[in-house]
């Protein structure tokens, strides 16, 4: 090279680009290049039967705090718990699955005599309580009742009683000739569920919420009107905090439909309803916090207006962040995330599935409208995730914005096969395995769904089937 | 639902229902809007009053569904009370009875023009086949969702209070639904002309009737029976004397007859009043002697369309004076109850 500029032109450009590489090195190297999540089922629990039974549809699905234990409730009362299985060396692949660890029956069908009308058995909310020894502790509710579960193993037994005898028949005196002190002996693992509380008779109208508090002494219980406040202990009485019952019933327009205390703070806890508007309540301010501290609410789009405007608004679920700083609420058409210092309107909204907009009377009309989708954050609150039609379940990361939609479903997922994305195509260009709105099936429809509060691995529940997805890739969160 | 593999034909659908729409004469969206609105009516008033779990019905849903019967309600009170121009575009009936109040016919009324099936009161035709097709409505989303002018649409509701009626007519304690369907039933009758009867129009706005029935009513919404049951009033009656229907504005004083929200006891924690007066809600709302013009129904009522018509007609027969209506409604509500007690 004779020419100077040339060659200080070339140094410059292969300086600039091992700059470049060196930059890329760094990033992989300290992990903040994070990899998109490459879900695949790790397994399905439920029956292949064509003739799904009503009792065996599933109404809840809550991870312990830990993750260890998975809890699901069905129509039918009962309540199964999976336990996770410890990483095994021979197959680091097989990320710990979730086996049956209990099953009981929690509630039974009842009939309330003054209405003449069927109590259901239906489990509405599952919420485990913190750990504080070896057994662990669950409330389970249906429409009217809450329950505290103990759920503890044993493992051994006292053998060598002095007067009883093995199967327990008293001896004779006569026959005991020595002092024996019984042993513990091992045996198989056994499994003990027993109702410790059980919270009655609080609730003229529906529960459809329960949360325990941060001080884990407490809890409260939501229907559609009232809202009561438990000491876990006391089963005989409660104390109500919220109460939007209007004087005369005429006038009633507005229903709670969710509930929860926040994560940390013992005294702030927030209800939604179906008008939208999401409250924030301090229980240091008065014993009955029916004026609200702060009120979340969205104005309403104009441009968006129609006869089902409010329906829709109606908001199905609400979830603190694990931070405590964010609210995650779910409509029917969209999530959004909104920060707890904003009030007027989340910070995050997320499209759902609005190709269902131009459906809302078809939807009104099968009654699809009113159907409660639940909505889930990861441990680290980057993602959020929330269920939709077909067996569909969208995930949307917060900070890349990326969305994806997958599916659950026997035929389309092999284990440990990495998830194909799903697009639901609105007209405009058809790619190929795409689906048309049209061709959704509306009665598979994914209400439930719950994230592990540490790694990538979900649960979600289709109708009677259980499906457990893990990312391949990431097992821990970054 | 189509098949994956069908869905080429989409746009020419939606084509053909954007046509339908636009070619509807005034303004296809208000057009449109009024009949979904209608639809929505309907098909609300149906789940609340439909429902036969065992189980109590959710509160929430019964909530929304009576917040959405209450804004079409209101809806139809301000329209009723600015008299709109939406219908101006519609040809004035032939006969207008009432010059004060102008009814436009129901899209459907030219359906009403086929030969009447006889009475099938009693037939248990599905609810759904009585329902225009939602779907129908609504590939054509903006134009039939959205409020055409800003002005005639109520805000949305604020009212805290019940909507009661201005003056309530006596008697009206018994069951608003009851002086609603009694109105409905007058309007059968061609020479009534009471203004209360112009609340039925409230479940009835209608459209402009010279809409060729080829443009507006597909083949499909011909065979379905919907239409008329939502109309409420598309009559054996109107076919032949669709020039002289009367024809009324919905006027705000005629809605003091006519409360939605009707039941009062549908969302009180008694079931004792959901039992008192459900069975005679529904056979009031239920019973649509007009559903008659293509033999399907939705609901069994227990008093055929003939009955009070026959019951009807000695009191109908002469314009009402204003003073008269209360008696009149007092001696039909005791025919009525007659004709219900006795079955």
């Amino acid at each position: 090279m004779n020419d100077p500029n040339i060659t200080r032109t070339v140094y410059f450009i292969v300086y600039q680009f091992l700059l470049f590489l060196i930059l890329c090195f760094i990033n992989v190297g300290f992990g903040t290049y994070k990899e998109e999540a490459q879900w695949c089922l790790a397994q399905i629990n439920g029956t292949t039967e064509l003739e799904v039974s009503e009792a065996d549809i599933i109404s809840t699905v809550e991870f312990n705090q830990t993750g260890e234990l998975l809890a699901t409730g069905d129509k039918g009362g009962r309540v199964v718990i999976f336990q996770r299985e410890p990483e095994s060396k021979n197959e680091p692949h097989c990320q710990g699955e979730y086996n049956v660890y209990s099953t009981f029956q929690s509630h039974e069908p009842e009939f309330d005599y003054l209405k003449s009308l069927e109590i259901e058995e239906k489990i509405n909310k599952i919420r485990w309580l913190p750990q504080h020894n070896a057994a662990h502790f669950l409330l389970s509710t249906n429409d009217k009742t809450i329950k505290l579960w103990k759920v503890s193993e044993r493992d051994k037994r006292p053998e060598g009683y002095n007067l009883k005898d093995e199967e327990g028949r008293l001896k004779g005196l006569s026959t005991v000739t020595s002092l024996q002190v019984p042993v513990l002996m091992p045996v198989d693992l056994m499994v003990e569920v027993s109702p410790r509380r059980i919270f009655a008779n609080a609730h003229t109208y529906h529960v459809n919420s329960i949360s325990v508090n941060s001080d884990c002494e407490t809890y409260m219980s939501a229907d559609d009107l009232r809202i009561n406040l438990w000491h876990l202990g006391i089963t005989d009485r409660s104390f109500n905090i919220v109460d939007i019952k209007p004087a005369n019933m005429e006038e009633l327009t507005e229903v709670i439909t969710a509930a929860e205390f926040h994560p940390d703070h013992c005294n702030l806890f927030v209800y939604s309803s179906s008008k939208g508007t999401l409250r924030l309540c301090d229980m240091r301010a008065s014993a009955l916090c029916d004026q609200h501290s702060k009120m979340f609410e969205e104005p309403e789009d104009p441009s968006n207006r129609s006869f089902f405007s409010e329906i829709i608004s109606s908001i199905s679920d609400v979830k603190f962040s694990h931070s405590g700083r964010y609210l995650l609420t779910r409509d029917y058409l969209t999530a959004n995330v909104w920060d707890l210092n904003m009030e007027n309107k989340p910070i995050e909204t997320y499209q759902v599935h609005d190709y269902l907009r131009s459906k809302l009377c078809s939807l009104y009309e099968n009654d699809c409208i009113f159907d409660k989708f639940e909505c889930a954050w990861n441990g680290t609150d980057s993602v959020i995730m929330t269920g939709a039609y077909n067996n569909f379940f969208r995930m949307f990361d917060r900070n890349t914005k990326r969305d994806v939609t997958l599916e659950a479903s026997r035929e389309s997922s092999k284990p440990r096969a990495v998830l194909k994305p799903r697009r639901v195509c609105t007209g405009g260009k058809r790619r190929k395995d795409d689906i048309s709105v049209d061709s959704l099936d509306f009665t598979k429809k994914i209400l439930h769904t719950a994230w592990h509060p540490a790694e990538n691995i979900i649960a979600i529940a289709a109708t009677n089937n259980l499906y457990i997805f893990q990312d391949k890739v990431n097992s821990e969160m970054h | 639902m189509l098949g994956k593999g069908a869905k080429r034909k989409l746009d020419e659908h939606e084509d053909g229902l954007e046509g339908k729409a636009a070619s509807a004469g005034g303004g296809p969206s208000k057009v449109s809007y009024t009949l979904q609105r209608q639809t929505v009516f309907n098909i609300s008033l149906m789940k609340l009053y439909n429902h036969r779990a065992l189980t109590e019905p959710s509160l929430q849903k019964r909530v929304l569904i009576n917040n959405m019967l209450r804004r079409i309600q209101e809806e139809l009170k301000q329209e009723g009370s600015l008299r709109p121009m939406f219908f101006a575009t519609s040809q004035p009936q032939d006969d207008p009875l009432d010059e004060g109040y102008r009814e436009v016919q129901p899209a459907f009324s030219i359906l009403s023009a086929q030969p009447a099936h006889p009475s099938a009161l009693t037939s248990t035709t599905p609810l759904e086949s009585c329902l225009t097709p939602a779907s129908l409505l609504e590939d054509d989303a903006t134009s039939f969702c959205t409020s055409p002018t800003p002005t005639s649409l109520t805000p949305h509701p604020q009212h805290d209070g019940p909507t009661k009626p201005p003056p309530p007519p006596p008697l009206v304690a018994i069951k608003d639904s009851f002086s609603s369907a009694l109105d409905e039933i007058e309007e059968l009758c061609p020479t009534s002309t009471s203004h209360e009867t112009a609340a039925v129009t409230a479940t009835a706005p209608r459209m402009p009737p010279p809409l060729p029935p080829s443009v507006l009513i597909s083949k499909d919404l011909e065979t379905k029976v919907c239409s008329q049951k939502f109309e409420g009033l598309v009559t054996q009656q109107e076919s032949k004397t669709s020039a002289a229907t009367e024809s009324r504005l919905i006027d705000s004083t005629s809605l003091s007859n006519f409360e939605i929200t009707t039941s009062s006891g549908f969302l009180t924690d008694l079931a004792l009043d959901d039992i008192l007066f459900a069975d005679i809600d529904t056979s009031m709302y239920d019973f649509d002697p007009c559903t008659t013009t293509t033999g399907t129904t939705s609901k069994i009522a227990p008093v055929t369309a003939d009955d009070l018509l026959k019951t009807l007609s000695p009191y109908n027969n002469q314009p009402v004076p204003p003073n008269q209506p209360f008696k009149m409604d007092l001696a039909e509500l005791d025919h009525i109850m007659e004709v219900l007690v006795g079955s």
